[in-house]
């Protein structure tokens, strides 16, 4: 880990932060346990994972840490520091996204495995569950730091787009699918699954094509942000 | 003598945030050494010092920082060092931890070592391994000047640097500034203090509603500031007495009498108020218990000498 990640980590992960974050997924570790202890199958199982797991706790992390690690300095002003040293944008983007990516990844993907493995299912699932969180989880990071450079109020827009957007109209049709972040995750987890349980809008290599592609985005649209941002009152 | 070859240039910048005007075609060169930035809150100080960074673009004319701008061209910003007004630091972490980030973004050969230097230039001890966010006001502010010291920049910009520190502690920075200002490093600072300014920068620039009102030596600039109208309250045992006697002096243009005892008086060369006052109050047989400017305040000061400027 560079001294920047750590830096901006350190600055981002507040003590309540970490503790809320874990909080939240003991509570889908315990739906788990509900389910496990209330004779769900597989497929409960799934859609515990589905619903909560990608569904609610990605990208409540995702937004939580996304706007935070470089929103903060942004809002605070400390963002002055990295911006008057030499390095390109995209030295300081990178780092940024590194840290949404170490914390945002084990918050999210750790609990989804483990509801998964309590639950009995095979370890090809979990690593496929884990691996779709993971993808998920970078996606959203990336698009909520960009998010919290651009916005005052990052946090708040961050979470209403995922429970507007991500959480209701992604659902009403295929189509609107396609731009949804949680339905790419959910395609990737089904896809490396090699199940068919959940038919995602797009193919499986498509959604981890899509979701890298947003990764990527969001990091380009940071370094280009950074560039021209302009310091807060 | 040929002057210092202008290290900051200033052309024509201006720079507003919707109808409010914070900097107003303003055009000056700086050189080595410490130039102090004054002006009363509001003046656009923060706007020029941002702008000077790279942190903010001007809306018109431009900024070349050792023939480069700071704002297109990331590289040049490596040879500037910034103290931002703003108190907030990176909390959970060591001065030290801090510090030696930002050597490794400015690319430093030996970071650690760069950062333990420059946190002991600024007065902190490398080895405290404390969370800056446990740090007084004044360790702060430290903080932040070995933050921008750790490269050996060429350009230091301070924005409002004395904030927060103790008597002592504003001794230590001036001195510290004084002396990067010796070695060639063009330093300038910030402040709305004129007697702070005037004791380690050799050359001040006024800056009032985003002008440059005056320029010069701190002694220029007290010159000036003497030289204009001033209202003054006397008390004295005498007051109708002395009021009389100083309008017929010509040490004052108005006399108002508050009460038996209070005066408050108008003068239009306060430098020859100051002069003819003990003078006067003797031959009139008054005593003087008090005699405070009434409006000594900088922004009543800057006020006025941009308006004198506009004239």
């Amino acid at each position: 880990m560079t001294a920047l990640t750590d830096l901006l980590l350190r600055s981002a992960l507040s003590r309540g932060r970490l503790l809320a974050g874990v909080a939240a997924g003991l509570v889908l570790i315990g739906l788990g346990v509900v389910v496990l202890l209330a004779g769900g199958d597989a497929g409960d199982v799934r859609a515990v994972v589905r619903d909560v797991g990608t569904g609610l706790l990605v990208p409540l992390v995702a937004v939580v840490v996304g706007t935070s690690v470089l929103g903060d300095p942004a809002e605070d002003g400390t963002i002055a520091y990295l911006l008057t040293t030499p390095q390109p944008r995209l030295r300081i983007a990178l780092p940024a996204f590194v840290a949404t990516a170490v914390v945002a990844v084990p918050l999210t993907a750790v609990p989804v495995m483990a509801v998964l493995t309590v639950n009995g299912l095979p370890p090809g699932s979990v690593v496929a569950a884990g691996a779709g969180t993971a993808a998920a989880a970078c996606a959203y990071g990336a698009v909520f730091l960009a998010l919290g450079v651009l916005l005052r109020r990052a946090l708040l827009v961050g979470l209403l787009y995922s429970a507007i957007w991500e959480g209701i109209v992604a659902g009403v049709a295929d189509g609107l699918a396609r731009l949804s972040i949680r339905a790419h995750g959910q395609t990737v987890t089904t896809w490396l699954d090699g199940a068919t349980l959940t038919a995602g809008p797009v193919t499986g290599p498509t959604a981890l094509l899509v979701l890298t592609g947003l990764t990527v985005g969001g990091l380009l649209a940071t370094a280009g942000l950074l560039r021209r941002h302009v310091a807060r009152s | 003598m040929n002057p210092p070859p202008a290290v900051v240039e200033v052309q024509e910048v201006s720079r507003w945030y919707g109808d409010v005007v914070a900097l107003h075609r303003l055009s000056v060169a700086i050189g080595p050494g410490v130039t102090g930035l004054l002006g009363p809150n509001g003046a656009g100080k923060t706007s020029l010092i941002r702008i000077l960074v790279g942190l903010m673009p001007a809306d018109e004319g431009g900024v070349r920082i050792l023939g480069r701008d700071p704002r297109r061209d990331v590289g040049v910003r490596g040879r500037i060092g910034y103290v931002p007004e703003a108190q907030a630091l990176p909390g959970r972490v060591s001065a030290h931890r801090f510090v030696r980030a930002l050597a490794i973004q400015h690319r430093m050969e030996d970071p650690d070592a760069a950062a333990a230097s420059s946190l002991q230039v600024a007065g902190l001890d490398p080895e405290d391994s404390r969370a800056v966010h446990t740090y007084s006001k004044g360790m702060r502010q430290r903080v932040k000047i070995a933050a921008a010291l750790v490269h050996g920049p060429a350009v230091l910009v301070l924005d409002e640097p004395l904030n927060g520190l103790d008597p002592q502690g504003r001794v230590q920075v001036m001195t510290l500034l004084e002396r990067l200002g010796r070695m060639g490093v063009a330093v300038i600072v910030s402040s709305h203090v004129l007697h702070e300014v005037q004791r380690f920068a050799p050359r001040v620039l006024v800056l009032v509603q985003g002008r440059l009102a005056a320029e010069g030596s701190p002694r220029a600039i007290r010159a000036l500031m003497d030289d204009r109208p001033a209202r003054t309250r006397i008390r004295s045992d005498s007051a109708r007495v002395l009021g009389a006697a100083l309008l017929t002096a010509g040490a004052v243009t108005r006399v108002e009498v508050a009460d038996d005892r209070t005066l408050v008086v108008d003068a239009a060369q306060p430098a020859l108020l100051r002069d003819l006052l003990p003078v006067v109050a003797r031959d009139a047989g008054a005593v003087l218990t008090e005699v405070t400017p009434l409006d000594e305040d900088l922004d009543s000061v800057f006020t006025y000498l941009v308006q004198r400027g506009l004239r």
